[in-house]
């Protein structure tokens, strides 16, 4: 068959230009080191690369979250181990309070630091976090937990409604801690049950009047109040364990996803030094092969 | 004789012309839709010398186009279907690479927002969170905005490609019907000039780039072009007319195109041009782009519909109801290039729950609740039955029906939460009929109290009652002042103070005139039997007994006896009992109700039928019910004012209070009117496996199992900003399977890249393809009608050295010529 002379020279323009194209987008790909320049190179690629940052970002995202939850309970912790220490030493007044051989002037003194020591736990009650808000007054955080009111009694003003925050597919830790739940309400042996902060105030009217029954409940109610207070504090370490250990998970998960993105999205050297080479020898060859072939022509060989 | 010299000289004049013909071929190697042409010589006529023929030489014939017919038909055809692909590859790759692109996609923005939205449900009082999740969100429709303004930018561009296109095509079918019409001087193809067939053949192979074509080629070479589906139809060039070609956007579907031929003349409507270059950008624009574009607006749908749905039921950090976060612009519903935000203040963003559990600081019990909210599901009627529910004023609907056989009761519907001033009129009941009111806890309201039969009947959660709603009879029938919830409930005869429309002289409306009240029966009929004591109150106060017959007059001087405590005076009027008011009091209304004793069926004997009346607006859920002796017709009238029916605002308005009468029984009261809403056993939930209730949708989940005594107030949530119950919702969305097919709202997106990838992908098998086809195709037409410059030398020389032999031969003429002449 006859091969036409533009025929010839379009053919090979065509594909040396084809090649060209070739070379430009593996040099391309080794400069920015991607397989995937633009998501059209292999769409399926492209959208399992969006699925795995999607599914990264979202692992840190919840890591964040957990981050945030950590903080918190680490306040709650601080504030929750005070509180324990101040009862402790409340426990030892009162005891030291209900001895005879205290007199009533003592019991007076006694009870001044009782009520300097129950003042201090109002405040750890009103303990606020990094951004200000109130840790304690459940979700009513603007408003400070606990108050005293015109009688001088505390009241607590959060409310009880307990938050849970996302931490990972189909998990939520719980968040926060009602002023109600950390200190809790006092069960006495009669059935009848009464509020934290009253049973104190009861505990030291008793020491500051010395009226022995009082001061006696009270040491049994402080021992209470030590034990759910104590509870908190394991309740806490316990859920920081949950944080720490979803966290683990997160790190793992993420660093799985981070790898089977790298497989899809970093380029392989090696091959694609190796494509780069064959590709420009392929160049060569087609360029040194037109430059020859082109040349001939019939009209050399015809000399007059 | 045939001498030397004129052969010789044939030769050479024909050789000339061969020269001339390769010379011509040679410089035109480079001319596009040259055809090659090849010289015809043939030989003189012969001579008859003595008894043989003697040649006379050879003479040029014809220039011959190398042409075939059918390569170039099949070079057009491959042309037009490779072109079709090159619009469609390059367009849809425009497409993945908006879509799918990690700045440009939507991926990217909606992670975004759902990330910002966890971060918020972490730390919901913040402030700055809340900015920042506004942005986000701003960020998500913006995403939304742009994509679709790409998708718009490339619907004008392949609209503009294809109008251009058609322009192109109508200037090239112009360019043949004129090139038809030089044709016409001649009647043989052969006869023609060659450059003007290899002209015509070059236009038809640039329309075909555009469209695929059917040719017809007449006699002399003059080609008939068209589009249609046979070459009668869509005719665009025949003979030296042409007729142009429009693509206008169609009346019925805006986004399609639509070609029309002669749309000034003779219009015809193509069904579509299947390939070529315009065939390529149709295709893009009806298979990928608009499909893509409208999976798109399904997306803004959905994501604005949810969103706002989660957003609308939660709080904002004013204690508000949050609203819509997203909207449509005006003129752009439900397209993803109108999508707006249009909260703008990070305080109105809402993120909490709209109710709030709190126990009481004396509880005993260590339970702590969890309140969630779901529109409550019930079994049961959802509005009043048949007409009932149409009778919305100033229309007043009628039901007959009747009891079965079977059963003493039927149910009339619900009465929803939010209905406004609701009269329901049980008709000359017969004796033992009357209607029956009862909450969806059991709390009789109206009626007479039930039988333990009637009961299992009718407090029955088919009849639309809360699972475990329990029967009281407590609150049946209570006077004004002790009703449900404060409702203004009654059953009875009643007329309100009325009003009269007065206007003043110019015609203006004044304050209506006050009439007192007046209530006015049906014709009196006598009839025997006495009215027992407590039978019936007027406006409270109980009437006592009166024996019987019952005239008019006896009634009327029944009721006249209480008139000192009631304020009412009843007389004849025309044969009916009317009860009135004194003139000038306009404040008071007239209440003939039913006592303990009394029935719908002897307040028919004083000429009244027995209407429920509510006035203002419900509060609870209502459920009616009408009992009475099997098989007895019933009929029934109703008008109401308006039916507002919002379940939840009524809870968030009235605090409820959970109180636990012993460790299982609880109560719900309504905290203003101390109301008892329910009373039931506490459960445990079947899905959770924690005791929890629900009422009206609420559900009350608790930690552990409470004690009695125990005490919970549920409200409306105001100042709990620090809640974040609203964004852990917007949280669920993301992983929401809310798309067709069970994907989310990503995986859906991600799904539409995909199926633009696989168009994408067979574009190019189909390019690639079609491309080896055309190429053939060019080599094959090259193979006849190309020019081979080593061919052309080969034949320069051929020819070049037949012209010298034959000059050759008229040198040997001369020379003998010479040799005659010497001869001496």
């Amino acid at each position: 068959m006859k091969v036409s002379t533009a025929y010839l020279f379009d053919r090979a323009t065509e594909r040396m230009s084809t090649l060209q194209n070739q070379l430009a987008k593996t040099q391309a790909q080794m400069s920015v080191s991607k397989q995937i320049l633009n998501p059209s190179d292999s769409p399926e690629k492209a959208a399992a690369i969006q699925r795995l940052k999607g599914e990264v970002q979202r692992q840190e995202s919840h890591t964040r979250t957990l981050q945030v939850a950590m903080q918190r309970y680490t306040a709650e912790e601080t504030a929750l181990q005070s509180g324990s220490d101040i009862l402790i030493r409340l426990k030892e007044l009162s005891i030291q309070a209900a001895n005879d051989a205290l007199g009533a002037d003592d019991r007076k003194v006694v009870a001044t630091e009782m009520r300097a020591l129950r003042d201090q736990l109002v405040s750890l009650g009103n303990t606020r976090d990094e951004s200000g808000n109130y840790l304690f007054s459940g979700t009513r955080v603007s408003t400070p937990a606990f108050a005293q009111n015109a009688q001088g009694k505390v009241i607590y003003q959060g409310d009880q409604t307990l938050t849970r925050i996302p931490a990972g597919v189909e998990r939520t830790v719980q968040f926060t801690r009602s002023g109600t739940d950390v200190f809790q309400r006092v069960g006495r042996s009669d059935g009848a049950s009464i509020g934290f902060f009253d049973a104190l105030d009861q505990v030291i009217d008793g020491v500051q009047n010395s009226r022995t029954g009082q001061i006696q409940q009270g040491i049994s109610d402080l021992e209470q109040m030590h034990n759910s207070l104590t509870l908190s504090i394991a309740q806490t370490g316990s859920d920081q364990k949950v944080v720490q250990s979803q966290m683990d998970v997160l790190a793992e998960t993420t660093l799985r996803f981070q790898s089977s993105l790298s497989d899809v999205e970093d380029l392989d050297y090696a091959e694609a030094v190796t494509r780069m080479n064959k590709e420009m020898m392929a160049m060569e060859a087609a360029m040194g092969s037109f430059a020859k072939v082109s040349s001939l022509s019939l009209f050399n060989y015809i000399g007059n | 004789m045939s001498d030397l010299l004129t052969i010789g000289s044939s030769g050479i004049s024909a050789y000339q012309r061969a020269l001339a013909t390769v010379s011509n071929n040679i410089a035109n190697v480079n001319t596009v839709g040259y055809t090659r042409q090849d010289v015809s010589l043939v030989s003189n006529q012969p001579r008859l010398v003595g008894g043989s023929y003697l040649g006379t030489g050879a003479r040029f014939d014809a220039v011959r186009r190398q042409y075939d017919a059918f390569v170039e038909s099949n070079l057009r055809n491959s042309q037009s279907d490779l072109k079709s692909q090159e619009p469609l590859l390059s367009y849809v790759n425009r497409v993945i690479d908006i879509m799918g692109d990690q700045n440009v996609g939507l991926t990217s923005a909606m992670n975004q927002f759902f990330e910002s939205s966890r971060d918020l449900a972490s730390n919901a009082a913040s402030t700055v969170q809340r900015s920042i999740f506004l942005r986000d969100a701003e960020g998500l429709s913006a995403r939304f905005r742009q994509i679709a303004s790409q998708f718009e930018l490339l619907d004008n561009e392949t609209r503009q490609a294809v109008e251009a296109d058609v322009g192109e095509a109508n200037a090239l079918t112009t360019q043949l019907a004129l090139l038809n019409k030089q044709l016409s001087k001649n009647s043989r193809s052969e006869d023609q000039p060659s450059e003007l067939l290899d002209q015509r053949d070059l236009l038809l192979r640039k329309l075909s780039e555009m469209m695929a074509i059917k040719t017809r080629f007449a006699e002399n070479g003059a080609v008939l072009v068209s589009v249609g589906d046979t070459i009668d139809q869509g005719i665009l060039v025949r003979d030296s007319t042409s007729r142009s070609l429009s693509a206008n956007l169609s009346a019925s579907d805006p986004n399609r195109l639509e070609f029309l031929i002669d749309a000034y003349g003779t219009p015809e409507t193509l069904r579509g041009l299947p390939s070529g270059h315009i065939g390529g950008l149709i295709s893009f624009r009806e298979q990928v782009l608009h499909p893509a574009a409208g999976s798109l607006d399904d997306l803004a749908k959905v994501v604005t519909r949810e969103v706002n749905a989660v957003h609308s039921n939660g709080i904002d950090a004013e204690g508000k109801i949050g609203g819509d976060l997203f909207a449509f612009a005006p003129g752009q519903e439900g397209k993803a290039a109108g999508m707006t935000m249009i909260i703008r203040d990070a305080l109105r963003v809402a993120a909490a729950g709209q109710f709030r559990v709190i126990d009481n600081p004396l509880n005993s019990g260590t339970a702590l609740a969890r309140i969630g909210y779901a529109a409550a599901q019930y079994q049961g009627p959802t509005g009043l039955q048949g007409n009932l529910n149409l009778a919305q004023a100033p229309q007043i609907a009628e039901l007959n029906t009747k009891l079965s056989d079977s059963q003493p009761y039927t149910s009339l519907g619900l009465v929803p939460t939010g209905t406004q001033n609701l009269t329901l009129t049980l008709q000359s009941p017969p004796p033992g009929q009357t209607l029956q009111v009862i909450t969806r806890d059991g709390r009789h309201l109206i009626g007479s109290a039930l039988s333990a039969a009637q009961q299992g009947w009718m407090v029955n959660e088919a009849n639309g009652m809360e699972s475990g709603a329990s029967y009281s009879s407590e609150g049946i029938n209570a006077a004004s002042g002790t009703t449900y919830l404060g409702m203004d409930i009654f059953m009875g005869a009643k007329a309100s103070v009325a009003e009269e429309q007065q206007f003043d002289t110019a015609g203006r409306l004044l304050a209506p005139l006050k009439l007192p009240a007046q209530l006015t029966g049906k014709p009196f009929v006598p009839s025997s039997g006495n009215l027992s004591e407590g039978s019936f109150t007027l406006n409270g106060h109980a009437l006592p007994a009166l024996n019987g017959p019952l005239t008019l007059a006896s009634v009327v001087q029944w009721i006249n006896q209480k008139t000192s405590s009631t304020g009412i005076t009843a007389r004849d009027v025309n044969g009916q009992l009317q009860l009135a008011r004194p003139a000038g009091n306009t404040s008071e209304d007239i209440r003939l109700g039913l006592g303990s004793n009394g029935t719908p069926a002897d307040l028919q004997r004083l000429g009244f039928d027995t209407s429920l009346h509510v006035s203002g607006t419900t509060t609870d859920d209502l459920l009616v019910f009408v009992s009475g002796p099997p098989g007895s017709p019933v009929n029934v009238s109703a008008q109401f004012q308006s039916v507002n029916s919002d379940m939840k605002q009524a809870l968030r308005q009235s605090p409820l209070s959970v109180q636990f009468s012993s460790d299982t029984q609880y109560r719900i009261i309504d905290t203003r009117s101390q109301t008892v809403l329910a009373e039931r056993e506490l459960t445990v939930s079947a899905e959770t496996g924690i005791p929890s209730l629900s009422f009206r949708g609420l559900k009350l989940d608790f930690s552990s199992q409470p004690k009695k005594g125990d005490q919970f107030t549920i409200d409306g949530n105001t100042d709990g900003i620090g809640n974040n119950e609203a964004m852990l919702q917007m949280t669920d969305l993301e992983k929401a399977k809310l798309m067709p097919g069970g994907l989310t709202i990503t995986e859906a997106y991600i799904e539409g890249v995909s199926q633009v990838g696989n168009v994408a992908r067979q574009a190019d098998i189909a390019k690639q393809a079609l491309h080896v086809v055309y190429q053939q195709a060019v080599q094959a037409r090259d193979a006849v009608s190309g020019v081979s410059l080593d061919e052309e030398a080969s034949a320069l020389v051929r020819f070049q050295q037949a012209y010298q032999a034959n000059a050759k031969v008229m040198q040997t003429s001369m020379t003998l010529f010479e040799s005659i002449l010497q001869v001496r």
